[in-house]
């Protein structure tokens, strides 16, 4: 050892020790707040999936655009979906859920919020009666909702409904339900429960 | 070396070490640099796209007064400065996204969106991903402003990060204040490519 070093080797010894350790506190400072998404499942079309002790399945869904008369501008269309919730032995944990529309394209994945019943309704379109808005964390027994989504139009092929719920802290889970290649029939045509 | 010579360069080491760590203090980036998201800048009549978000200004009008939408409620939009009225249709990619956060730069200053017009506006809006909407961005700025000749608008949402990618559009202020600038209805005018 050169003399050089044996007299700055305390605070060599606390460089070494400090650049690595402020690295590691750093780094976990930019991702507080940062919540992580987690698909759990993909579930195929027709088919149901369970998200925190709910069971869901997409049972109609389609495209409803001006060559179905209603007033949408030109190269959009609404997305309906019905999705069905359904309850099993397990008691949902999370305290909310949603639904979002997401479908693959330029650029990456891109996710839709259902629109208010008021905005689907200024485009002409009809809501079927009985069926919820929006989802819910804590249903009794089983219940319907019809979900629509203003997209460009062709969104629904290769779309999804996802259905988000919080998960660990820090996490979000989400329930991926592919809607049929060929829609379904009509979703407000379908009837109440 | 001497002792007595390595003694004298001691002092000037350290100097020269102050010097460079005044240096790189004074030529690093400021916390708005580094935290500012990346800018996309191209100018007004062309579609100017980021990763989140796309933009293009068709015009720009200064005016004293605002000619509120058909059916607004009444606002007093007199100011003692100049209203900037830019012509704009923006568009989300990838989430709902709004424009809140945008701000027009002139002179090295910037400027947020003005809340003026009821309903949804520019500065209000919340819209799905991949459509376009066409609506007045409004600005009150200072009448001594428009003496920079030019000005940049950020357009920015309110959950844009750090490192992400804002579109910045670079126009040419009007040189005539008018008397009366009208502003559109933010209006859905079509599917995003």
């Amino acid at each position: 050892m050169t003399p050089w070093l044996r007299a700055n080797r305390a605070g060599l010894i606390a460089i070494a020790v400090a650049l690595p350790l402020l690295a590691v506190l750093l780094v976990p400072v930019q991702l507080i707040g940062v919540t992580r998404t987690e698909v759990v499942e993909e579930v195929p079309a027709g088919a149901s999936g369970r998200l925190d002790g709910l069971r869901y399945s997409v049972i109609a869904a389609d495209e409803f655009g001006r060559t179905k008369g209603l007033t949408t501008p030109a190269g959009t269309t609404l997305v309906a979906a019905v999705v069905e919730v359904r309850t099993t032995d397990q008691r949902p944990v999370a305290a909310t859920c949603s639904f979002t529309l997401s479908a693959p394209g330029a650029g990456g994945r891109a996710d839709w919020d259902p629109q208010q019943p008021f905005d689907s309704a200024r485009y002409g379109y009809r809501r079927g009666d009985g069926f919820a808005a929006d989802c819910s964390a804590a249903p009794t027994g089983r219940y319907r909702a019809e979900v629509v989504f203003l997209a460009p139009e062709g969104t629904a092929r290769g779309a999804s409904v996802d259905v988000t719920a919080p998960g660990a802290p820090g996490t979000t889970q989400v329930l991926r339900l592919r809607l049929p290649a060929a829609p379904a029939p009509t979703a407000a045509a379908l009837p109440a429960r | 070396m001497s002792g007595r010579a390595r003694a004298a360069l001691r002092p000037l080491a350290a100097a020269a070490m102050l010097l460079v760590a005044a240096a790189a203090t004074l030529s690093a980036p400021t916390d708005d640099a580094v935290q500012s998201p990346v800018e996309t800048v191209g100018p007004a009549g062309r579609t100017v796209v980021s990763r989140l978000a796309e933009a293009d200004v068709h015009g720009v009008q200064a005016a004293r007064r605002l000619a509120l939408p058909a059916g607004s409620a009444e606002r007093d939009s007199t100011t003692s400065g100049v209203w900037i009225v830019v012509d704009v249709t923006v568009a989300c990619r990838l989430t709902p996204c709004g424009f809140g956060e945008s701000r027009l730069q002139v002179g090295g200053r910037s400027y947020a969106p003005s809340p003026i017009v009821p309903g949804a506006s520019f500065a209000t809006m919340n819209v799905g991903p991949r459509l376009r909407y066409r609506t007045s961005a409004l600005f009150e700025v200072p009448r001594s402003a428009l003496a920079a000749g030019r000005a940049r608008l950020v357009v920015q949402g309110a959950r844009t990060m750090a490192l992400e990618g804002v579109p910045v559009i670079t126009m040419r202020l009007p040189d005539a204040v008018r008397t009366s600038a009208a502003v559109r209805s933010t209006v859905l005018v079509g599917a995003a490519s």
